[in-house]
């Protein structure tokens, strides 16, 4: 289970995050949404620790992992997908899936063979990521979080790029994956019908704040949030 | 068979195989996406060393060259701290300002000869350098078949996410510096006991040129590339003088000339589809190409 | 005390010269964000010339001095246009444009060394050749010279930059570059004006170095280079005052160490500085960090 405790991050005098308080707990679905520049991103980098908050507190099963270094807290099940794909770019896709420890000392070959196929990434496994379009790029990534067995798993925008259909289908592997296995989920999606349909509950941040959280129902009713979120304006 | 070494065309093969050993050091340095501008203080090292353990302490010249060695791969890991902090260029101008203040220091030390350098053995015969090149390709050749050396190139290529999969980048780029350092420090005894003496010019701006030249030229991401490299870089003076042309000025364009046209090198890395890994059991055992 | 002052006078007009060179990786760097690695070989081209053209025009130093501005100018012009701005369009790092100018600034050692051999060539001018002396203090007229030019020099440079409409454009387009383009701005115009105009001013240091040392080798380039390069990353990369600041402090440091601590290396000593600032301030003293340069990735 994570929890963030009144995290705080500002770029230079400019405030990307003002507090924000926030749960994920193990087997339950939760998406951040919020317009662009609301902090997304910040906030999956500060529980990665790609970034060190200025205040607050992140715990993992009521750990704290602020002076956990990035590598650790991933050996520790807290992965991440980015939002534009990083890979190794000398290394083979397959070499890319198995490049983290917790994949090649863990992952067996059947759960490897089901997720790549699942993702339609078993006849490229051999190219060179540079061949790849950028939604094969999510897939790797996707497959390689997935075979790290996430105890929770930050996914940033992971269908940008992706038709509909597409993005349903990989959402579909994440899902079924999470009910098999129970870990937590923070889903960054701008696809906002998709997301009320898989979350259990979102987390509205605009603004570097947390202005709501709630079953997606809920949060559809909620006027700041159709305000902020939607640019619907009464 | 063995006059052919003490003639000009077989100092320059000796020359080129001590070229080649020291870019293949700095290339798993820089594969590690370190750019240090510092291999030939650590090849200085292990040349400095091995003429102190020789001629100051009376060590035979296997035994030296393995101190020289130790003490390079020893400062190369403690240049790799500063990779902790600095990125690309800014690695490189703080670790040519310790390369520089290494050269500048040799000249003030007079334990180690000054400016006139240090005598030693001409124990480095031309077979044990060529079979040293030979040993070192191996070495590097069995390195890249490890899980190891996959999760080096990773954090070349991109070290957040090798962070973000869990891969200790810190512990990466010390681990590679230490292999370089070793490989550096093996070229630089034998230097030392090839030529018999050393001076702390041989160790200055122009073999830093060389070894990046090298390694630039014949490609950082293949086996034999520093290699290749290292051939050409020994071989482009020889030719320029044939139609006299100064040698600075063939390895300004070569520089030029192969970043801004061919900047993956003459052989380029990446492993043909054949050699690529075919199993994830072959990667689990070690084995990923 | 006099050894002091008098290394402090050497110190200052050592220190003009690495000021000048430092100011131009910073002009270079500010535009187009490139590590000018041919920073000092245009220094000894202008050098050379410098010393030739004093030789025809029997010891005229203006002379000389117009000359090799003037071709360190067109020197500058031929590295934007073969070294830099090839990369332009290719986006990327430091490292590669730093590669292509330390080539360029090779093929110039070369081309020097091809002309006039590699012994020292020495610098004849009629001018400023006597010294005053005020106690036991040594003072040249040639490094009074160099050290009132440097500055009256760096003053107009000042103003150029701060107080005309090109030099507010340069400074946008160091600020950001994108939007600079975006206001009407030609990015490239200006990096081939600026490259010009930090190469000019490397070939006047050329003539300045030999007035004060007269003599000069080809090889002494990729020294200055380092030197000036160290300058600039001490001062932060950013800062014009920094450079100038920091160079004279640097030439003073040096005659400091060579008259009271003649057992250590005059040139380690400041290498050694430049290391522990870039691990501990990698902004520089002057600078301001620069998004995505500085620091190390893996900064945990």
């Amino acid at each position: 289970m994570l929890e963030l405790n009144e995290i705080k991050k500002s770029f230079g005098g400019v405030t990307a995050l003002a507090s924000v308080q926030l749960s994920v707990d193990d087997g339950e679905f939760v998406s951040l949404v919020g317009p662009n520049g609301a902090g997304k991103t910040t906030l999956i980098n500060i529980i990665t620790g790609a970034l060190r908050p200025d205040g607050g507190q992140v715990l993992l099963d009521g750990r704290p992992l602020n002076r956990v270094p990035a590598y650790k807290r991933s050996r520790h099940g807290v992965v991440r997908t980015f939002q534009s794909p990083r890979m190794f770019r000398r290394l083979t896709v397959r070499e890319n899936i198995l490049a983290s420890p917790r994949v090649h000392t863990g992952a067996n070959n059947e759960d490897f063979d089901e997720i790549v196929e699942a993702l339609q990434l078993t006849g490229r496994l051999d190219a060179r990521t540079d061949e790849l379009n950028v939604v094969d790029r999510h897939r790797i990534e996707i497959a390689r979080a997935i075979l790290m067995r996430p105890s929770l798993l930050l996914l940033d925008e992971p269908t940008a790029g992706m038709a509909e259909s597409e993005a349903r289908q990989v959402i579909d592997v994440i899902s079924a994956r999470q009910s098999a296995a129970g870990f937590g989920i923070l889903l960054i999606e701008h696809n906002f019908r998709l997301v009320k349909e898989v979350s259990d509950r979102l987390a509205v941040l605009d603004f570097g704040r947390l202005i709501h959280t709630g079953p997606p129902a809920e949060v559809e009713k909620n006027e700041r949030v159709l305000e902020a979120y939607l640019g619907k304006r009464s | 068979m063995i006059e052919f070494f003490y003639g000009y065309s077989g100092q320059l093969l000796l020359t080129f195989a001590i070229l080649a050993i020291a870019a293949s050091g700095w290339s798993v340095i820089f594969g590690t996406g370190m750019f240090s501008m510092a291999p030939s203080a650590t090849m200085g090292i292990g040349a400095y060393g091995a003429a102190v353990a020789y001629t100051h302490w009376g060590i035979p010249f296997p035994i030296a060259t393995v101190i020289g060695v130790v003490l390079a791969a020893v400062v190369s890991a403690l240049l790799s701290l500063f990779a902790w902090r600095l990125d690309h260029l800014f690695l490189g101008i703080a670790t040519l300002g310790v390369a520089e203040f290494l050269v500048a220091l040799a000249h003030k030390t007079p334990y180690v000869g000054g400016s006139l350098g240090m005598p030693a053995g001409f124990d480095a015969t031309p077979p044990v350098v060529l079979i040293t090149l030979v040993i070192v390709v191996f070495a590097l050749w069995l390195l890249r078949r490890t899980r190891l050396f996959s999760a080096m190139r990773a954090v070349g290529d991109d070290t957040l996410a090798a962070q973000s999969v869990g891969i200790d980048t810190r512990k990466m780029k010390v681990i590679a510096s230490i292999v370089g350092g070793v490989i550096l420090g093996v070229s630089g005894a034998l230097y030392t006991f090839q030529l018999g003496s050393i001076i702390p010019s041989n160790f200055g701006f122009s073999m830093i040129v060389q070894i990046i030249l090298a390694v630039l030229i014949g490609g950082r991401d293949s086996l034999f590339g520093p290699v290749v490299g290292a051939a050409v870089v020994i071989a482009l003076p020889e030719l320029a003088r044939l139609v006299s042309v100064d040698h600075s000025i063939a390895y300004g364009l070569a520089l030029m000339l192969i970043v801004l046209l061919r900047p993956q090198g003459l052989i380029p890395g990446g492993r043909p589809r054949w050699l690529r890994a075919k199993s994830v059991r072959a990667v689990q055992a070690g084995i990923t190409s | 005390m006099s050894l002091l002052i008098q290394q402090l006078l050497n110190g200052l007009s050592t220190g003009a010269i690495y000021a000048l060179i430092g100011l131009g990786f910073v002009l270079i760097f500010g535009v187009a964000r490139v590590f000018n690695g041919a920073q000092g070989p245009i220094v000894i081209v202008g050098f050379y010339l410098a010393s030739v053209v004093a030789g025809l025009s029997g010891g005229n130093f203006w002379l000389a001095l117009l000359a090799a501005t003037a071709i360190g100018a067109v020197f500058g012009l031929l590295l934007e246009r073969l070294a830099i701005a090839p990369l332009a369009s290719k986006g990327g790092g430091l490292l590669v444009p730093f590669l292509t100018t330390l080539g360029f600034g090779m093929v110039l050692e070369g081309i020097v060394r091809t002309i006039f051999s590699s012994s020292p060539q020495p610098f004849f001018v009629e001018f400023a050749s006597e010294s005053f002396k005020i106690g036991d203090v040594r003072l040249g007229q040639a490094q009074l010279f160099v050290t009132v030019f440097t500055i009256l020099l760096l003053v107009a440079l000042d103003r150029m930059i701060y107080s005309t409409s090109w030099g507010l454009s340069a400074r946008a387009v160091a600020e950001n570059a994108s939007i600079a383009g975006g206001v009407g701005i030609s990015p490239v115009a200006l990096r081939i004006g600026i490259v010009a105009l930090a190469s000019a001013l490397a070939g006047t240091t050329g003539a300045l170095y030999g007035l004060q040392y007269a003599a000069a080798t080809p090889t002494l380039g990729v020294v200055l280079t380092i030197k000036g390069l160290l300058v600039a990353v001490i001062a932060g990369l950013t800062s014009f005052r920094g450079a100038v600041l920091i160079g004279l402090l640097l030439g003073v440091t040096e005659a400091m160490v060579i008259a009271f601590a003649p057992a250590m290396p005059a040139d380690g000593f400041a290498f050694v500085i430049l290391v522990a600032l870039l691990l501990f301030k990698p902004a520089g003293i002057f600078g301001r960090k620069l998004s995505g340069t500085a620091v190390g990735a893996d900064d945990r």
